[in-house]
């Protein structure tokens, strides 16, 4: 019954929109408020089966109840309705707001969507997955002379790269529902803090900027957010990651002597094995990397800084940033916290802390009438995971999880050129992007893994960007490539329609490639492959 | 009796005189209406063919559009550049400004004017176009209208200011800012509607140095991001619209980049003393249904561009003879054909000449962009110059 209403309110909206004529932006005392906003459906249809065989068994559905992840299956149907404000309260200061609410109706289609999430054991999570509401953004901005002040739950962007974050580093991301494939605006997790900016009157545009985020009162330090073990962007990395752990896990204590033979790890630690089989290990570990998010305390504050000037053609910027890493790793001695009657067994992740030091730049050249631009990361001690963490201490024949640690350098270059060509566009530029990521770990071992990059020390990915506008912008067109020199890549084609003022529709693929399941970005995800389509009214 | 007989008489006739004046006064005035506001149309187009733009008389026998002239040239006008402009333009009579391939103009920034009073060459007027009198700055609201070849419509709505860095004549300081890089002007567009584009910001600044392209940088506010462009593909829509960058107020190329050629000196009709707002019919490929032009003399300009990948042949264009406005343009594909046309009707008023309207047609897709320009161009507003900076950018952007 529940489910049929639903889906009649969700028709009802639909249906609302469409016969809508006139909607305009309100604005209210004298045009000094202003409401603007949109309603979006987001839907997506999976091109391959699940990956079944990411163990020798099946991930999913082991209790034989549901199906798993199939090829067809319309696997999103996202409905957001998003109102925003802006209030202008008088010269140099306004407020800016953002209310949001979804529901997701795939759920409510195909019972058996539900059901691997049971399966997985993260039945619990499926409330929040499907449905939500939020203040998503809320701050005021106040800006006398040269300075800027925004205070309130915001989203602070840095960086010049595209498709993948090096420098945008401050909100973390939300994962859960479409991978990182939406636009970053919408899912990039707002936090609560101030970004004060100074602009020093010069002739180089100096601007000095200060971020803080104070984790106290209910500002807390958010990680990313992933999607909950059985939905179907349920992070390849863990799946692949703690299947192997166990595994070698497994094989460490055999030889040891600590298990016996045709035992497996996940018959003898309690709470590791879901109530369908092995599958909801990775719920219990996704539940624990959220039960081991610091409390609010002023002791968690993450600061940042950054330093913005034109030097000549150069803009440039460098900049550092505190904070607590936004993903999880083992806390050394987490397996004694599992065997634990505490409320510590529960925390075995923790989210240590990081300094990132930075500089972006972007430059015009006239010569080749391209921008060039560029970024780089220097990460003190960024942690990673280790490849198997059932390691024991054999002096002491305690648990002791081995933890790594190494200084990594990021960097970005890219370029930007609008290029004519008239036989395929009289109208409209061809915007070509490309761009070069690397990173360097510079402390390697081989005994370490990470969430981001294939089991090298060296990582290179290669980005293109191709769009261009037909049809006085109404029919948008644009091709995105990614291939990491590792193995693995990714082509999203897609075209939008521009309807009138208000409504917008797309549709496109996410191809994902990779030759061993392994990899860090689509490993995992290989075969979810999709198609997907949008439509939104805004005004 | 016969006293109060011809009084009588008198005063039938005066009676009889009051009643039937009104028969004959508007034939009075019919008299002279077809002299002030001829009906031109597909049927007498024919006749005026020579004195009109040829892209006028395509608009009118393809189209079916129709407008009014007056045949007459019109009583003087209100407008004058402001004493400071006027006074710095006769600095310039006699070849003081001189024109230098790299810096651009020379004894020029540091008092404005119109650079050469009395253009020789193409060249020259090519220069004057760019520096006719807008004030020190301006800016405005406007509302785009995209209307496709089936009369199908989508607005843009935004917020243009341009501040002049330097050849400044009316606000202090005169002559130029504090000017280390050699600006020779900024401007900000600011999106407003649709969503998509909303609180979006486009900073573009344009230096001396003819060889420099300009420095182009946008707030993109669904990235939450400034994104530096590059401005060489100046032949690239604009958001989306019939015309270009360069063809933003007819003439917004840099001088360097084109070649001028004087093609000569004619009377032609156009919309320099437009009294009303224009209206429209959408669904006629956007006719203004008021239109009246008349006779001025005009210089001819022809303009190319020296990328040999430019998106059009030529630009021919009408300027005002006596302020140096380009009032309509028209502009070739590379094939030489007519591709499209841009009026941009002027109110002579007092204190402004006005720019009551941005019309830019394609002739060959049929689609159209109709700029309605809210108000008046509202000149030396004396904005903040920290308005033009990047830092602003980010305090606006949400």
């Amino acid at each position: 019954m529940v489910r049929k209403l639903n889906m009649v309110a969700l028709l009802s909206v639909i249906i609302f929109f469409f016969c809508l004529e006139t909607v305009f932006g309100f604005k209210a005392l004298d045009g000094n408020i202003e409401i603007n906003g949109y309603y979006k459906n987001d839907s997506a249809i999976r091109l391959s089966d699940g990956q079944s065989d990411l163990h020798g068994e099946d991930t999913y559905g082991l209790a034989g109840t549901a199906e798993g992840w199939e090829a067809g299956d319309y696997y999103l149907c996202r409905n957001t309705l998003q109102i925003e404000v802006a209030w202008d309260l008088q010269k140099n200061l306004n407020m800016y707001g953002i209310w949001r609410g979804y529901y997701d109706a795939s759920l409510d289609i195909n019972r058996d969507f539900k059901q691997n999430m049971i399966d997985a054991d993260s039945e619990r999570a499926i409330d929040d997955y499907e449905k939500d509401t939020e203040l998503r953004e809320l701050y005021v901005n106040i800006f006398p002379g040269n300075w800027n002040f925004r205070i309130g739950k915001q989203q602070i962007v840095w960086g010049e790269s595209d498709g993948f974050r090096m420098a945008d580093i401050i909100n973390p991301l939300d994962y859960s529902w479409h991978y990182f494939f939406p636009s970053w605006e919408d899912i990039r997790i707002p936090l609560w803090g101030a970004d004060i900016i100074y602009a020093i009157p010069s002739e180089h545009q100096v601007s000095v900027e200060l971020v803080c985020l104070p984790g106290a009162f209910n500002t807390g330090f958010q990680p990313n957010k992933l999607a909950p073990s059985g939905a179907n962007w349920s992070s390849g990395f863990l799946n692949q990651y703690f299947h192997d752990a166990l595994d070698a896990g497994t094989s460490l204590w055999t030889d040891l002597g600590m298990l016996p033979s045709g035992m497996h790890l996940k018959d003898l630690l309690p709470g590791l094995v879901g109530a369908h089989g092995r599958t909801g290990a990775i719920q219990y570990f996704q539940d624990s990397m959220e039960k081991s998010v610091p409390e609010n305390s002023i002791r968690n504050c993450e600061l940042g800084m950054r330093l913005n000037a034109m030097l000549g053609n150069w803009d440039v910027s460098i900049f550092d940033f505190y904070s607590r890493n936004d993903n999880p790793t083992f806390r050394k001695d987490w397996l004694t916290r599992l065997q634990s009657s505490t409320s510590s067994r529960d925390e075995l992740f923790e989210y240590v802390w990081l300094n990132k030091l930075g500089a972006t730049f972007n430059v015009y050249n006239n010569a080749t009438k391209a921008v060039f631009r560029g970024e780089c990361v220097y990460t003190l001690d960024e942690p990673f995971f280790p490849k198997n963490p059932f390691t024991i201490d054999l002096s002491t024949g305690l648990f002791d999880c081995t933890t790594y640690e190494s200084d990594t350098f990021s960097y970005m270059l890219g370029f930007d050129r609008p290029t004519t060509i008239p036989l395929l566009n009289r109208y409209r530029t061809f915007f070509i992007s490309g761009q070069i990521f690397q990173k360097y770990i510079l402390d390697y071992d081989n005994n370490m893994t990470t969430m981001d990059m294939s089991n090298d020390d060296i990582q290179t990915l290669f980005t293109l960007l191709v769009n261009t506008g037909y049809k006085q912008d109404t029919i948008l067109p644009q091709v995105f490539m990614m291939y990491d020199a590792s193995g693995e890549g990714w082509i999203q084609p897609q075209v939008e329609y521009v309807y009138g003022d208000f409504w917008r529709f797309g549709i496109g693929a996410n191809i994902l490639m990779s030759n061993d399941k392994k990899q860090a970005y689509f490993g995992g995800m290989r075969d979810n492959d999709d198609v997907y389509a949008w439509a939104k009214f805004a005004w | 009796m016969i006293k109060n007989k011809k009084l009588e008489t008198g005063m039938a006739v005066f009676i009889l005189c009051i009643f039937l004046t009104p028969l004959f006064l508007p034939s009075l005035v019919r008299a002279e209406a077809p002299e002030k506001n001829r009906l031109i149309d597909k049927s007498n187009v024919d006749e005026i063919k020579d004195e009109l733009p040829p892209s006028y008389y395509f608009r009118v026998k393809e189209w079916g559009h129709t407008f009014k002239i007056k045949p007459v040239y019109s009583p003087a006008h209100d407008f004058k550049p402001s004493k400071g402009y006027t006074e710095a333009t006769k600095k310039n009579i006699g070849g003081k400004v001189k024109i230098d391939p790299k810096m651009g103009l020379i004894n020029y920034y540091d008092h404005g004017g119109l650079p050469f009073p009395n253009p020789k060459n193409g060249v020259e007027l090519g220069w004057n176009i760019r520096w006719y009198y807008t004030g020190d700055d301006f800016g405005y609201p406007y509302t785009m209208h995209l209307i496709d070849a089936k009369g199908r419509e989508r607005k843009v709505k935004g917020d243009w200011h341009q501040i002049h860095w330097a050849g400044r004549t009316d606000l202090e300081p005169l002559g130029q800012l504090p000017n280390p890089k050699g600006v020779s002007m900024k401007e900000v567009f600011w999106q407003l509607y649709p969503y998509e584009m909303k609180d979006s910001v486009v900073l573009n600044v344009r230096y001396f140095d003819s060889q420099k392209n300009d420095d182009m940088w946008i707030y993109i506010a669904s990235m939450r991001r400034i994104r530096r462009m590059s401005t060489a593909q100046r032949c690239d829509s604009f958001v989306g619209s019939v015309n270009n960058w360069d063809d933003i107020r007819i003439c917004n190329s840099k001088p360097y980049a084109m070649t001028y050629k004087l093609l000569g000196k004619k009377d032609i009709y156009i919309g320099k003393n437009q009294k009303d707002d224009p209206e429209y019919n959408v669904k006629s490929y956007g006719q203004s249904t008021n239109e009246i032009i008349e006779k001025w003399p005009v210089y001819i300009l022809e303009v190319k561009s020296k990328d040999p990948n430019y998106s059009y042949g030529n630009k021919i264009i009408y300027v005002d003879v006596e302020t140096s406005k380009p009032i309509v343009a028209e502009m070739t594909d590379r094939k030489g054909r007519p591709w499209k046309m841009i009026n941009m009707p002027q109110r002579m008023l007092s204190d402004r000449m006005d720019c009551v309207a941005y019309d830019v047609y394609d002739l060959q897709s049929r689609c159209t962009s109709l700029y309605d320009l809210h108000t008046l161009d509202i000149m030396n507003k004396d904005p903040e110059p920290d308005m033009f900076t990047i830092a602003y950018m980010k305090k606006v952007g949400r």
